[in-house]
C-alpha cells in the first residue's frame, strides 16, 4: 500500500529506530534473578515436599516439577535474553523504552501525553540502590510507562526532563 | 432556576432510607446465597433450629436497617464556595471535596426500584484518578436536575474566571461567543422511534440471548439438581441421561427451541434499555437517554469523546441502520457497559452526530488503509483450535456418540470462517485527522480516533512475528487500548512514526 494525502512524506520524517538508546544498569539483573529466584524456590517447594507425603500418588509432584522446570527455562530466557534489549531512549519530543524476548514490545510516548512522573524504590531495589520510573498517561494503566533498573541520577535527569517537558507545553 | 440554598449539608430523599436498606438487603442476601440456602438443602437443620434461624436472620435484618439508617443519617452532603463537600460513613467516616473544575460529567438515572420510590440517583464523574467519584442514591427529581444546574453553572463561573485571567485582551469578543451559546435553548437532536428499536433488536447479536439462555438454563438445571437429589434421593444425572432420546429431530428442535428463544430475548432486552432513546443538544454537550425499568442519562463532552465507534451487521445494513457507542475519557479500561449506545441511527442522523462531535463530515475522511496480513489467520485458528481440542475431550470423557462428533466438526468450520472474516476485515486506516481501526467478523466495527487523543503508541511483537516480519500495533488513549494485529513491520513503523510526530505537532490536547 502507498500512503498519501498525508500533508508529509512518510519517509521525511524522523525514524523512532534511528535513535540511540541507553542500557538499564546491569546489576538490576540480579535483582532480577533474585526476585524471580524466591518465586521458584517456593514454588519447586511445595511438589518437593508432597513426594514425601503419602496420600499424593507419586506422578502428581514429577509432573508438577516437570512443568514448573519448562516455566523456569522460559522464564530464564526471557530474562538472559531479554535484558540486553531493555533500553530506553530520549528524542526532543517523546520517550522510547523497548523490552522482551519472547514479546518484544516497542513504546512511544510524546512528552505532551504525560500526566505526572513518579520515582520509585522498593525494598529490594533499595539494597541494590536502584530505582524505577514511572511515567502516568491518562486513561488506563496499560498506557502508563515503567522503566525498571534505573540508578538515582539517570532517574532524576529523566524526570526533569520529561517534567520540563510537560510544563512548558502547559503554559 | 430555584432559589435552594445548597450550602447547608443536606440528607437525601427521605425515601432514600428505604432504597439504601433493600439495596444493602440485596447485596447481603446476594453475598450469602451459599449461607442461606443452606436450611433448605438439610432437612434436619431447619426442624431442629428453625426458631433460631428465624430470629437470627430477623436480626440480622433489623441490625442491616439500623445500619442503613444510620448511613443515611450520616451521608450529608452540601456546596460550598469552592467545591461540593460530601460526609459520610458510619464506622469509617469519610469526607470528600470535588472542586467544581473537577467535575467533568454529572449523570442522573433511575433503575426500577428508584422509579419505585419516586427519587433518582445522582452520580459526579471525575477525570483523572478516577478515586473521588459521588453517587448518591436517591434524590427527588427536580431537587436533583436544579442541583446539577447549579453545578454545571458553578463550574462554568469558575472556566470563566479562568478565561478571564487568560485572555484579558480578548475577553469582550469572546463573552459575547459564549454567552450567546449560553442562551441557546437545550434541543431533540434524535429521537429512536419504536420500529426502529424494534429492528435494533431483531439485527442485534442474537447470540448474547442465547448465551444467557443457556447461562440461565444451565444455572436452573444445576439448582434443581442439587435441589432433587438432596430430598428426592435420586440420580437425576442417570435419569436425565437415559431419557434423552437420541433423534434428529429431537436435537433439531431443541437447537431451534434455543435460537427461537434466545432471539426473543435479545429482542426484548433490547427494547428494555434503549426505549424511548433521546439525544438533546445542551450547549457543546449532548445529553443521550434511554431505558425503560433503568432510565440512564448520560452525558457525551465534545472535548471528553476519546472513541466514536460505528457498527453495522448485513441485517443492520438491510434495515439501513447503524449503531453508535461513544467513548469518553476515563481513568480505567472501558467496559462495553460503560460505552454510550446511541442505536438504530440512519445515515444522515450518524452524519450529523458525527458533525456536530468533530465539526468534520464523515463522508468527507478518506483514508490510507493498511491491512492485517493473511498470516493473522493462523492466531486466530489456533486459538479456536485450542477449544475444538477442550471439547472434544469433554465430549470424549461424557458423552461421545456420532452427533456430538458433527457437532464439535460443524464448530471447527463456523470457527474457520469466522477467523477468515475477522482476518479480511481487520485493518486501520489513516488520514491527516482521524485514525480508522475496523475490526469485527459478521458484524463491522469502525473505531474512530482524532490523532490527537491519542496517549502512546506500542508496537509489539511476538517471537515469531520478529521472525516473519510483523508487528502488533497498539494505540492507548484514555478509554482504553486498541489492537491492529499483523501489520507487516515497516508499514506498523511508518504508521507509528507518523502518528507520533502528528501528537507532537499539534498543540490540542487531548482533553
Amino acid at each position: 500500500m502507498n500512503f498519501e494525502n498525508l500533508e508529509v512524506h512518510l519517509d521525511e520524517l524522523p525514524d523512532f529506530k534511528s535513535v540511540e538508546l541507553n542500557s538499564v544498569q546491569k546489576r538490576y539483573k540480579k535483582l532480577i534473578w533474585i526476585n524471580e529466584g524466591l518465586v521458584f524456590i517456593l514454588l519447586f517447594a511445595l511438589p518437593i515436599v508432597a513426594f514425601f507425603i503419602e496420600p499424593f500418588p507419586i506422578w502428581i509432584p514429577i509432573s508438577v516439577l516437570v512443568i514448573l522446570s519448562l516455566v523456569l527455562a522460559l522464564r530464564a530466557t526471557e530474562i538472559e535474553k531479554g535484558f540486553p534489549l531493555r533500553l530506553f531512549g530520549i528524542r526532543q519530543y517523546d520517550i522510547i523504552y523497548q523490552s522482551g524476548f519472547f514479546y518484544f514490545t516497542e513504546t512511544v510516548i510524546p512528552y505532551n501525553r504525560i500526566q505526572h512522573v513518579e520515582i520509585k524504590q522498593g525494598p529490594l531495589s533499595r539494597f541494590f540502590n536502584l530505582y524505577s520510573l514511572r511515567l502516568y498517561t491518562a486513561g488506563a494503566s496499560s498506557g502508563d510507562l515503567i522503566i525498571d533498573g534505573l540508578d538515582k541520577e539517570t532517574a532524576q535527569k529523566l524526570k526533569a526532563k520529561v517534567l520540563a517537558k510537560t510544563t512548558i507545553i502547559d503554559e | 432556576m430555584s432559589n435552594i440554598d445548597f450550602s447547608i449539608p443536606r440528607l437525601q430523599s427521605f425515601n432514600g432510607i428505604f432504597l439504601i436498606f433493600i439495596t444493602d438487603l440485596i447485596k447481603r442476601v446476594r453475598q450469602n446465597i451459599f449461607i442461606l440456602a443452606i436450611p433448605f438443602f438439610k432437612k434436619n437443620l431447619l426442624q431442629d433450629y428453625g426458631t433460631y434461624i428465624v430470629v437470627g436472620v430477623i436480626l440480622l435484618v433489623v441490625l442491616q436497617f439500623v445500619f442503613s439508617y444510620l448511613s443515611y443519617r450520616k451521608f450529608k452532603f452540601s456546596i460550598q464556595e469552592d467545591a461540593f463537600h460530601l460526609d459520610q460513613g458510619v464506622i469509617k467516616l469519610s469526607h470528600v471535596e470535588i472542586p467544581f473544575e473537577r467535575i467533568q460529567n454529572i449523570n442522573l438515572q433511575q433503575n426500577f426500584l428508584q422509579q419505585l420510590l419516586n427519587v433518582v440517583g445522582f452520580e459526579i464523574e471525575t477525570a483523572g484518578q478516577g478515586t473521588a467519584e459521588i453517587k448518591i442514591k436517591a434524590l427527588d427529581k427536580d431537587f436533583a436536575q436544579s442541583l446539577k444546574d447549579k453545578l454545571i453553572k458553578e463550574k462554568e463561573l469558575r472556566g470563566d474566571d479562568e478565561l478571564q485571567i487568560l485572555e484579558d485582551d480578548s475577553a469582550s469578543d469572546s463573552k459575547i461567543d459564549k454567552y450567546s451559546t449560553r442562551s441557546e435553548e437545550p434541543s431533540l437532536l434524535f429521537k429512536l422511534n419504536f420500529i426502529t428499536l424494534l429492528k435494533v433488536g431483531i439485527s442485534s447479536n442474537l447470540f448474547k440471548g442465547v448465551g444467557l439462555l443457556l447461562a440461565f438454563l444451565a444455572y436452573g438445571y444445576n439448582f434443581a439438581r442439587d435441589f432433587l437429589t438432596q430430598i428426592y434421593d435420586l440420580n437425576l444425572e442417570e435419569d436425565f441421561k437415559n431419557r434423552i432420546p437420541e433423534t434428529l429431530t429431537f436435537i433439531s428442535i431443541l437447537i431451534f427451541g434455543v435460537i427461537f428463544i434466545g432471539f426473543f430475548i435479545t429482542v426484548m432486552t433490547t427494547v428494555l434499555k434503549y426505549y424511548d432513546l433521546k439525544i438533546t443538544k445542551n450547549q457543546e454537550n449532548f445529553e443521550v437517554e434511554y431505558g425503560l425499568f433503568k432510565r440512564i442519562n448520560k452525558v457525551i463532552k465534545k472535548v471528553k469523546t476519546q472513541i466514536f465507534e460505528i457498527r453495522t451487521n448485513p441485517i443492520k445494513k438491510l434495515f439501513k441502520i447503524k449503531n453508535i457507542y461513544v467513548s469518553q475519557a476515563a481513568s480505567n479500561q472501558l467496559s462495553e457497559k460503560q460505552k454510550i449506545g446511541i442505536v438504530g441511527v440512519s445515515k444522515p442522523n450518524l452524519d450529523m452526530l458525527f458533525r456536530s462531535l468533530f465539526n468534520v463530515d464523515l463522508s468527507e475522511q478518506v483514508y490510507n488503509v493498511c491491512r492485517s496480513q493473511a498470516r493473522l489467520f493462523f492466531r486466530y485458528f489456533y486459538q479456536s483450535l485450542g477449544i475444538i481440542i477442550i471439547l472434544s475431550l469433554l465430549a470424549y470423557a461424557f458423552y461421545f456418540n456420532w452427533v456430538s462428533g458433527i457437532g464439535i466438526f460443524l464448530l471447527l468450520f463456523i470457527f474457520i470462517f469466522l477467523s477468515i472474516l475477522k482476518v479480511k476485515k481487520s485493518s486501520i486506516g489513516i488520514n491527516p485527522t482521524f485514525i480508522n481501526v475496523r475490526n469485527g467478523s459478521i458484524e463491522t466495527i469502525h473505531k474512530l480516533i482524532e490523532i490527537h487523543k491519542l496517549q502512546s503508541v506500542k508496537l509489539r511483537r511476538n517471537i515469531f512475528q520478529q521472525y516473519n516480519g510483523h508487528a502488533d500495533l497498539i494505540l492507548e488513549t484514555a478509554s482504553g487500548s486498541l489492537n491492529v494485529e499483523y501489520l507487516k513491520v515497516e508499514e506498523a513503523r511508518k504508521i507509528l512514526n507518523y502518528l507520533i510526530y502528528k501528537v507532537e505537532s499539534t498543540n490540542k490536547d487531548w482533553i
